[in-house]
């Protein structure tokens, strides 16, 4: 945060030789003690989070899963096969799996001549591996990606509302509290058709909505319906952060507005932005995987952890086939488990208050 | 006091009235073309579609179509007109495209279930959330505190459709111990109904008391450390009295706020649940009805819950502002 070229783009800086440096306090705390090292929170929070064996495990556990999802087509290519091949000749004539759980096997010796570490799908045979693997991947990239504008969208409301305050507070605090008073989830499903009509052909007919036009839809549904929560932090931060001296003497530089709210005010709330940021990943896969449960998400033939979910709902009943419900709800569950777990840890690291 | 009450009905009322012209707007002058939407992929003659065109009053302007509706709401209205008009009592909501069903009939036929759903699941998760949480705070780092922070992460993290299952899987299916879910009225059947929908309120209710528990400890223990409940053990009550007449009441009261205002977070909850557990309720005819485009009824479940948690918005507001004297009315 240090470069001084663009900060005074509008001009208002007389000369260069005001280094805003010193006003930041982003890396409070300077090296005062002579013998003893200085650290920035940010250093005390990254050592009190390698300390807490909880989120170093949970850590590890994100890092794999993301990994997972990111490198899905080589371990497609590592695995040789795919997650959208069907074999009949795996079932047996009602349409379940052979073999036992849910047709879980490591050997070759079987129809499709693979080993299906985790079964394979009733009535289609087809491997449920290869279905977690990248429907893990569709549930991260919606919920990344999701989470990552509606913070962003929130961020900015909630800098400008609090830090404008008057009318534009009033307005946008207004606008929140009226958003929040919408069912969201209910809104979410009732939205997504609507949207999908107006994205596919003129004709109003949403059956022809490609599938990446559906997770299209589901980002941005997700991300205009949930930045509210960020807005009403941050301008909860910003209410109290503007009154600090800090601020007053980069007004009294003649620094402009956006310069005092993207370059002064932001980095302070690095810390609650990032801890609101990793708890509101985990609510937007829960959200994705319900939607697609409910069928209005994320649809066939595009792979989704809801999804294999609500099919395998349907072997439940006289449990011909648990497990092709048992495991992708075992692999949701370690999902959010960790994001939730990495969360928590994160926001007790970054309390000041908080000495351990 | 009294001014604070009529001000926040007010804005309650403002707000109702803003959420209904733009769920109007997002349903009827959104979709490029709703009655072709309505037809969704089947192919609707050029007949049906005037007929659904001229019913929906799609030929009128905008705020006539708004303000119909809103009249239909209130005093009932006749839709259409000529020898198709049909005639729809307040409270009118339209009618379904499906089955040309009255649209307040079938929220009538599900409400119930849903009432049933929600009231038993909260009686689990508020039940679950303070006594675990309250015995969690009481005895702070024992095995029961650890037993109830594991509690409520997991439970965070689980879900209704993946947990509903598998507890009708061991329940039904495995011991064969409970029948399957299903809805009895409990005037017919107190027994029937209560045994019918013993999952889902497990279900639905463990997921949510992760929550509550949470926070009733947190609340407990932020509570116990007041100087007046220090003042009352330092004038020799006993640690029950302590706990329970001081501590548990002043913590109880936010808890019980929250609840009321976390209304729309579960109204999703109980969505989710009617249909992991097939149950005919208003959530469930509304994800038909989604998927179906069957947008009288959506309109009218997405009005229905936004009255629902606005009006529950604006009563525990008040409760509160009554019960806790340290609120202040400005």
């Amino acid at each position: 945060m240090g470069g001084t070229t663009s900060m005074w783009a509008d001009g208002q800086m007389p000369s260069a030789d005001l280094d805003p440096g010193p006003v930041q306090v982003a890396d409070a705390k300077p090296a005062e003690a002579k013998a003893i090292v200085g650290r920035s929170p940010g250093q005390l929070a990254l050592m009190r989070l390698r300390r807490d064996r909880t989120a170093v495990v949970s850590f590890w556990v994100l890092v794999f899963f993301i990994l997972v999802a990111v490198l899905a087509p080589v371990i497609q290519w590592i695995y040789g096969y795919n997650a959208t091949t069907t074999n009949s000749a795996l079932l047996d004539d009602s349409g379940f799996p052979l073999g036992y759980l849910g047709g879980i096997t490591f050997s070759t010796d079987n129809a499709s001549h693979h080993i299906h570490v985790f079964g394979v799908e009733p009535t289609l045979g087809r491997d449920l591996f290869m279905q977690v693997v990248w429907g893990m991947q569709t549930s991260l990239k919606i919920a990344v990606t999701a989470t990552v504008v509606s913070t962003i969208l929130g961020v900015v409301v909630g800098i400008v509302s609090a830090y404008f305050g008057g009318w534009v507070d009033a307005v946008i605090s207004w606008i929140i509290d009226y958003m929040l008073a919408f069912p969201f989830f209910l809104f979410c499903l009732a939205v997504i058709p609507v949207i999908n009509t107006r994205l596919a052909a003129p004709g109003g007919c949403h059956c022809d909505v490609s599938p990446d036009k559906r997770v299209l839809t589901i980002i941005i549904v997700f991300s205009l319906f949930g930045w509210m929560y960020t807005a009403r932090l941050v301008r909860g931060q910003v209410l109290s952060l503007r009154e600090r001296e800090y601020v007053d003497a980069a007004r009294a530089a003649g620094a402009p507005a956006r310069h005092i709210l993207f370059r002064q005010l932001l980095p302070n709330l690095w810390a609650p932005i990032l801890v609101s940021f990793s708890l509101a990943v985990p609510a937007t896969i829960t959200a994705e995987a319900a939607l697609s449960f409910l069928n209005i998400g994320v649809i066939e033939p595009t792979p989704d952890l809801g999804r294999v979910i609500n099919t395998g709902a349907q072997f439940i009943v006289g449990l011909p086939d648990p497990m092709y419900l048992v495991i992708p709800g075992i692999v949701i569950f370690i999902l959010v488990l960790a994001f939730n777990l990495f969360g928590d840890a994160m926001r007790d690291a970054l309390d000041p208050r908080s000495t351990r | 006091m009294l001014r604070f009450f009529i001000r926040r009905a007010l804005l309650a009322v403002l707000t109702l009235f803003a959420i209904s012209v733009s769920t109007f707007l997002l349903f009827f002058a959104v979709p490029a073309n709703p009655v072709a939407t309505m037809c969704g992929n089947r192919i609707c003659p050029e007949s049906t579609q005037k007929q659904i065109t001229h019913d929906l009053g799609l030929d009128q302007p905008l705020i006539t179509q708004y303000t119909e509706y809103m009249k239909g709401v209130f005093v009932g209205r006749t839709i259409g007109s000529g020898p198709t008009a049909k005639e729809c009592p307040a409270p009118c909501l339209g009618y379904s495209f499906r089955t040309g069903q009255p649209v307040w009939d079938i929220i009538k036929n599900g409400l119930p279930v849903s009432m049933s759903i929600v009231i038993g699941a909260a009686v689990v998760w508020l039940t679950i959330g303070l006594v675990l949480g309250t015995a969690a705070a009481l005895r702070r780092g024992g095995a029961l505190d650890k037993f109830s922070v594991g509690f409520s992460l997991g439970g965070a993290s689980m879900q209704i459709f993946v947990l509903g299952p598998i507890l009708v899987a061991v329940f039904v299916y495995g011991l064969g111990w409970l029948p399957r879910p299903t809805y009895t009225s409990p005037l017919v059947n107190p027994l029937a109904w209560a045994t019918g929908l013993i999952l889902p309120w497990v279900t639905l209710g463990a997921i949510n008391s992760a929550l509550y528990t949470r926070l009733s400890r947190a609340q407990m223990l932020e509570t116990l450390s007041e100087d007046y409940v220090r003042t009352a053990r330092a004038k020799g009550l006993t640690r029950r009295e302590v706990n329970y007449r001081h501590a548990l009441r002043a913590a109880i009261t936010p808890i019980v706020t929250i609840a009321g205002l976390d209304i729309g977070i579960n109204l999703g909850g109980v969505v989710i649940t009617e249909t992991t557990f097939n149950l005919q309720g208003v959530g469930r005819y509304a994800v038909q009805a989604i998927n179906d485009l069957n947008l009288p009824i959506v309109m009218a479940t997405v009005l229905l819950a936004a009255t629902f948690i606005v009006v529950a918005n604006v009563v525990v507001d008040m409760l509160y502002a009554t019960i806790d004297p340290r609120v202040k009315l400005s």
